[in-house]
């Protein structure tokens, strides 16, 4: 029940905002609704026991073996505490950096949510599916309404470049729900049951591929990217990289590493070989970006390039360090994208020409970007260390030229963080007429960095969740025949 | 035990606390207090490192606190490790450190954030014991990336200035290009050995044979990132730019301190190094070419703390050469005694520019003899003690390296020998320019206070009676540091050479008297200098070359930021505005396209439609009929 | 009602199956062929109730009465259909002066 109540909880505090319309409070009754969601997440880890939990059972539409099952195991559980910790971050945003009315813009915020639960909840590929699909709608609301510069035309590119990737998606899961015995059932473990013939798991890997490769984004299909994450409200940002880009890797293990394990491991180089480009290729690009969102939006792929990387390593530190560093990712990206916002909001423009010098006029706050910028350039004892640490043992692992490639992006972090840090921060003062980080941002930013360093000190925390199921996944797929 | 663990806690918690006071306290404390607390901390810490080194049972103490990452078969634990070796260098650390910070409430004092100063100088203490503590690379790789980000932190310490900034990030991204290498070879030793811990790896790699590919691959990945770290060739021109920071920074993280971790590292991974003759060379010769590269450029500097920049990358180089020949023992020994004297010299250096207002340029000197006579005097016992002149103690270290040299290659010897004639050269141009002659520029020179002269004072006791700690046998000596560290985990200090009493005495004559002969050629040129030509026009090519430092800068430009700028400006203009772009448009073009192609099919005619539609069963009968 | 159906099956049904054929060509040559809406619509009652007679045929062959109920149902829509047809046709007819079929060509692109 209480997964049921996760995921209506935001809905139907989005609903009663919608109805009600209380401006004033619109934003408080947002932040208890996600609040509670946290707590009610909490109260799941806290309950957990090291198995997968089915919450929910229910038929739905049984002639297409669609059915109502909500659950989670330890993967599952992180991606709920990741998407339970951030939101109440996500909606706090709009308290200082506020884009519109808030009633509707909290209303779509907590829909997203309240989608989002359902999509880590889902246990039947086609509830997932509709999940999925379901985040994408009030995303684009958000960034349709409240965009920047040319905000129809890339949210429109956005929205169908995702929804290519979903039409692929649910072709395939129709496929191999249809090659189910009879009665037909689209449930994980039903489809985790098949073993497909390797020429159909070997198309098969990049019709699902796609949709989760989009979402991330990785290399060739990242063009929606940067411009969207430039374009969105601050808030759509932070969905969109600290969140909704998980759903990505969330969905590989979930889908290709449990439906088509050898097609997965036949395209692995494939994969490792262009997401490792990709996170290069990101990196070096960031360097001369222009525009500070502009080059955390790229940042932020390079990132997700590594993660997906080190994910088909498939061994226990790729794999691991890739979940870990989803919730790592997710934290450094809301601080970032937040810091970018509260930056742009007091000199006006996101582009780095109008930045510069702020540290005299803004010590505190360029005290908080430095411990976020430590965090980005993985500096150990912040969290994103030990996700890289095992990234990179992952991919050393699998192979030593890759893992090369891979610890070149602590140089190229460094370069392209750095840099854009001494070019807001730092030099002369500029006179630019700003203030301090006051209380509000720095009850925004001391919680996020306070998990950073604790989670960073002791990463067990999160690792144990992780830990279980990645061994069960590896034995599955070592005792295939 | 118990006393033990709680010690070593306490050594690099104390200056994880005097972090948070003075951070937290840094709007409310004054610049006294904030000194003083920052002070006191490393000084306490200073205190415990002592009383677990008096109580030293020769024994390695693993200080477990708690399990910092575990995966699968991954046990990585948050954990310290007791043995001679980082006992001394903890000493070292805090030693050196407590005097550098009680020096720094005086350079200071005037500056607005000085608490912030103190906070910084403190977390770098902090980590800086974590690096040599550390029970397992990993959590050495904690501090290692720790005084990597402070010294980031203190060279851009006055943020207000472009270049300073630049030089802080550069100082950064060289060292984690090191760290690359640091970062694959624990990822290497961790998939071959199962484990980081230095007492399991050095005793799985002590089994493995000499030569193994995989430890030498291990090796020079490690030598890698000490590359980075202790500024050698080729990763070594951002320590020069690194003085932009605080003279006190300069002395206590690039030049006694955190310069020498990839000469610890290596130290602690010796018995790897062992089993990798081929790194061993590469070690050497790293060292020997670094210890003249930075002789050299030293020769031409005008900048008083850029002549002691390459002076630190060649002592550096001495003691990555020391490591090469397998005698950890004084290359630890050259680590502390410079550790007095450089840190010496940069004090005294940063008290000249504090009496001159902040002047750098040796050429607007001159002197100062009589005005600062402390920093004087202070100055020329380190310079004595670098130069090597018996009995100081940088007579010993350098020595001691000089004869393993001999013994394991007379070309690097040689080198070696020639660089520490330079050294005695630039080192003495630096004195007579600086504190002999006449004044030359305009500032209003006085003696620094109390606070500041009084560690001078310390350090140079240290130089000058140094040498004792490593007193060779030919001396009547037992080598007290070699048998110390020889105590260490892995057994470290072994391998001095077996030359003979009469070799040695020759080696030592030979090096002294060259370096007395450099000393008056430098006296004949430079001691009554009053006035400085400027450069000439046509100095001969090689001068200018070592002038502009062999142009290491302008190449590293040419190949690496030139390239990096350029190929980052054309993945975006082409990778993305070209093709990714444009792809993705494409794809929605070439459907309208197709669409308004399509369209015409809609003729508006009621009877084509009926047509179609008929052709369409038509079709799908037929199509019916043959399939069945 | 039995001896309807035996009446129906005295005509074979090879007949009737030629005989809604023709009907059913004549009706669809008509409603392609001709411009006149009122004949295009009068051609398409021809169809459905060729459609009509196959299916009463069937129905009294087979003995099963559902063909018939489907008749009614054809019926009842041709009946509906008409209806729309023709207002749609006095409409025309008052608008532009005409009930030629190419008049009506605007709803294109």
């Amino acid at each position: 029940m209480e997964v049921l109540a996760l995921i209506l909880i935001p809905f139907l505090a989005g609903l009663l905002l919608l109805i009600a319309r209380p401006t004033a409070m619109a934003r408080g009754i947002a932040l208890v609704s996600t609040l509670l969601s946290l707590a009610l997440v909490f109260w799941l880890w806290y309950t957990w026991t090291g198995t997968t939990v089915t919450g929910i059972s229910h038929d739905w539409v049984p002639a297409w073996g669609m059915r109502f099952v909500l659950g989670y195991g330890g993967i599952g559980l992180l991606m709920l505490i990741l998407t339970g910790v951030l939101f109440p971050f996500i909606i706090g945003t709009g308290y200082k950096q506020p884009v519109g009315d808030p009633v509707l813009v909290n209303a779509l915020l907590l829909f997203c949510q309240s989608a989002l639960f359902g999509v880590f909840l889902a246990q039947n590929a086609f509830l997932f599916y509709i999940f999925f699909e379901l985040t994408l709608l009030p995303i684009f609301f958000l960034l349709l309404k409240w965009g920047g510069e040319h905000k129809r035309a890339i949210t429109v590119r956005f929205f169908l470049y995702t929804l290519l990737g979903g039409l692929a998606l649910l072709f395939s899961i129709a496929y191999v729900t249809l090659q189910t015995p009879a009665p037909h059932s689209a449930d994980f473990t039903a489809l985790a049951a098949l073993h497909l013939p390797m020429h159909v798991q070997m198309w098969l890997f990049w019709t699902m591929f796609l949709a989760f490769a989009i979402k991330m984004p990785i290399f060739p299909f990242h063009s929606w990217q940067p411009e969207t994450y430039t374009m969105a409200p601050t808030q759509g940002t932070m969905v969109l990289s600290a969140v909704m880009g998980k759903m990505g890797l969330y969905g590989i293990i979930v889908f290709l590493f449990a439906i088509v394990p050898e097609g997965a491991q036949h395209w692995s180089s494939v994969v490792i070989g262009l997401s490792l480009f990709g996170a290069l290729y990101a990196a070096v690009i960031a360097f001369r970006q222009e525009n500070f969102k502009r080059m955390v939006a790229y940042s932020s792929m390079s990132h997700f390039g590594l993660m997906c990387a080190a994910l088909f390593t498939w061994n226990a530190y790729g794999i691991s360090g890739t979940m870990y560093q989803t919730f790592a990712h997710g934290v450094l990206m809301v601080c970032l994208f937040y810091i970018v916002g509260a930056v742009a909001q007091r000199t006006g423009s996101t582009d780095f020409s109008s930045m510069g010098g702020l540290k005299t006029k803004m010590p505190r706050f360029a005290l908080l970007f430095m411990f976020v910028v430590g965090n980005a350039i993985a500096l150990p004892l912040t969290q994103s260390f030990v996700g890289e640490w095992l990234m990179y043992n992952g991919l050393w692992q699998w192979n030593n030229w890759t893992a090369f490639a891979g610890v070149l992006l602590i140089v190229l972090g460094a370069i392209y963080m750095l840099y854009a840090y001494q070019r807001v921060m730092l030099g002369p003062d500029r006179n630019i007429p700003v203030t301090d980080a006051d209380d509000e941002e720095h009850t925004f930013l001391v919680p996020l960095i306070l998990i950073v360093m604790l989670v960073g000190i002791f990463p067990n925390v999160i690792l144990h969740l992780v830990d279980g199921p990645v061994q069960q996944l590896l034995n599955s797929f070592t005792s295939l025949p | 035990m118990v006393k033990l663990d709680l010690l070593a806690i306490l050594v690099p918690a104390l200056p994880l606390l005097g972090v948070f006071i003075t951070g937290f306290g840094r709007r409310k404390l004054s610049a006294y207090a904030a000194g003083g607390i920052a002070t006191a901390m490393v000084a306490l810490s200073f205190v415990a490192s002592l009383i677990l080194f008096l109580g030293h049972d020769g024994q390695t103490h693993i200080v477990h606190l708690f399990s910092w990452i575990h995966v699968g078969a991954m046990d990585i634990p948050f954990a310290f490790q007791i043995d001679a070796l980082s006992l001394w260098m903890m000493l070292v650390v805090t030693g050196i450190g407590t005097l550098i910070h009680l020096y720094s409430i005086g350079y200071m004092h005037d500056d607005p954030r000085v608490a912030t100063f103190f906070a910084q100088l403190n977390l770098f203490s902090f980590s800086m014991l974590l690096l040599v503590m550390g029970a397992n690379f990993l959590v050495t790789f904690i501090g290692w990336e720790g005084v990597g980000m402070c010294s980031y932190l203190l060279i851009g310490f006055w943020y207000t200035t472009p270049t300073f900034n630049y030089a802080g990030r550069k100082a950064f991204v060289m060292n984690r290009m090191g760290d690359v290498g640091m970062m694959l070879a624990m990822a290497l030793m961790f998939y071959q050995f199962g484990t980081l811990n230095y007492v399991d790896v050095m005793k799985q790699g002590g089994l493995m044979a000499s030569g193994n590919p995989l430890i030498v691959t291990a090796t020079l990945l490690l030598f890698l990132g000490a590359t980075g770290k202790s500024a050698q060739l080729p990763l070594l021109t951002w320590l020069p730019d690194a003085m932009a920071g605080p003279t006190p920074v300069s002395a206590l993280i690039h030049a006694a301190t955190m310069v020498t971790a990839g000469v610890f590292l290596v130290v602690r991974s010796s018995v790897l190094y062992e089993l990798a003759p081929y790194t061993q060379d590469i070690v050497l010769w790293v060292g020997v070419a670094t210890a003249l590269f930075g002789a050299t450029v030293g020769l031409f500097q005008n900048d008083i703390k850029k002549v002691l920049a390459y002076s630190t990358v060649s002592q550096l180089g001495y003691m990555f050469a020391a490591l090469g020949t397998g005698d950890y023992g004084n290359g630890m020994f050259h680590v502390t005694t410079h550790a007095f004297f450089k840190a010496l010299l940069f004090l005294a250096a940063g008290s000249v520019i504090h009496a001159l207002g902040g002047e750098q340029d040796i050429r607007k000197m001159g002197g100062l003899k009589g005005v600062t006579k402390t920093t004087y005097i202070t100055f020329l016992v380190a310079t004595l003690a670098i130069a090597g002149i018996p009995p100081l103690s940088g007579f010993f270290s350098k020595d001691g390296i000089l004869a393993s040299t001999f013994a394991a290659n007379p070309v690097a010897y040689a080198v070696l020998v020639f660089a520490a004639m330079l050294t005695a050269f630039y080192m003495f141009r630096l004195l007579f320019l600086t504190f002999f002659g006449t004044y030359r520029g305009t500032a209003h020179p006085h003696e620094s206070p109390k606070v500041m002269t009084v560690p001078l004072v310390v350090l140079a006791i240290l130089s000058a009676i140094g040498g004792v700690l490593n007193i060779p046998h030919i001396f009547g000596g037992h080598s007290w540091l070699n048998n110390f560290l020889a105590t260490a985990a892995d057994g470290i200090g072994t391998a001095a050479p077996e030359l003979s009493a009469n070799t040695e005495w020759a080696l030592m004559a030979i090096s002294t008297s060259l370096v007395l002969l450099t000393i008056w050629y430098a006296w004949s040129l430079f001691y009554k200098k009053t006035t400085l030509d400027g450069e000439p026009a046509d100095m001969p090519f090689l001068k200018r070359l070592i002038a502009k430092r062999w142009m290491l800068d302008e190449l590293y430009a040419w190949l690496f930021e030139k390239p990096f700028g350029w190929i980052s400006k054309h993945f975006f203009s082409i990778g993305e505005e070209k093709i990714a772009v444009p792809l993705t448009a494409g794809t929605g073009k070439a459907a309208l396209g197709f669409g308004e192609w399509l369209r015409k099919v809609q003729t508006g005619n009621t009877s084509f439609y009926l047509f179609g539609m008929m052709v369409g069963v038509v079709v799908l009968l037929v199509l019916t009929y043959f399939s069945a | 009602m039995e001896h309807v159906m035996t009446a129906i099956r005295v005509v074979p049904l090879d007949h009737y199956l030629f005989l809604s054929f023709l009907l059913f060509s004549i009706g669809m040559v008509g409603a392609l062929l001709r411009r006149n809406v009122i004949i295009v619509i009068m051609c398409l009652e021809l169809m459905l109730n060729s459609v009509n007679l196959l299916l009463v045929a069937f129905s009294a062959y087979h003995s099963d009465p559902g063909a018939q109920i489907m008749v009614f149902f054809i019926m009842l829509v041709a009946a509906a259909e008409v209806t729309v047809g023709l207002s749609i046709l006095v409409l025309m007819k008052r608008n532009t002066d005409s009930v030629d079929m190419n008049i009506l060509n605007r709803l294109k692109w």
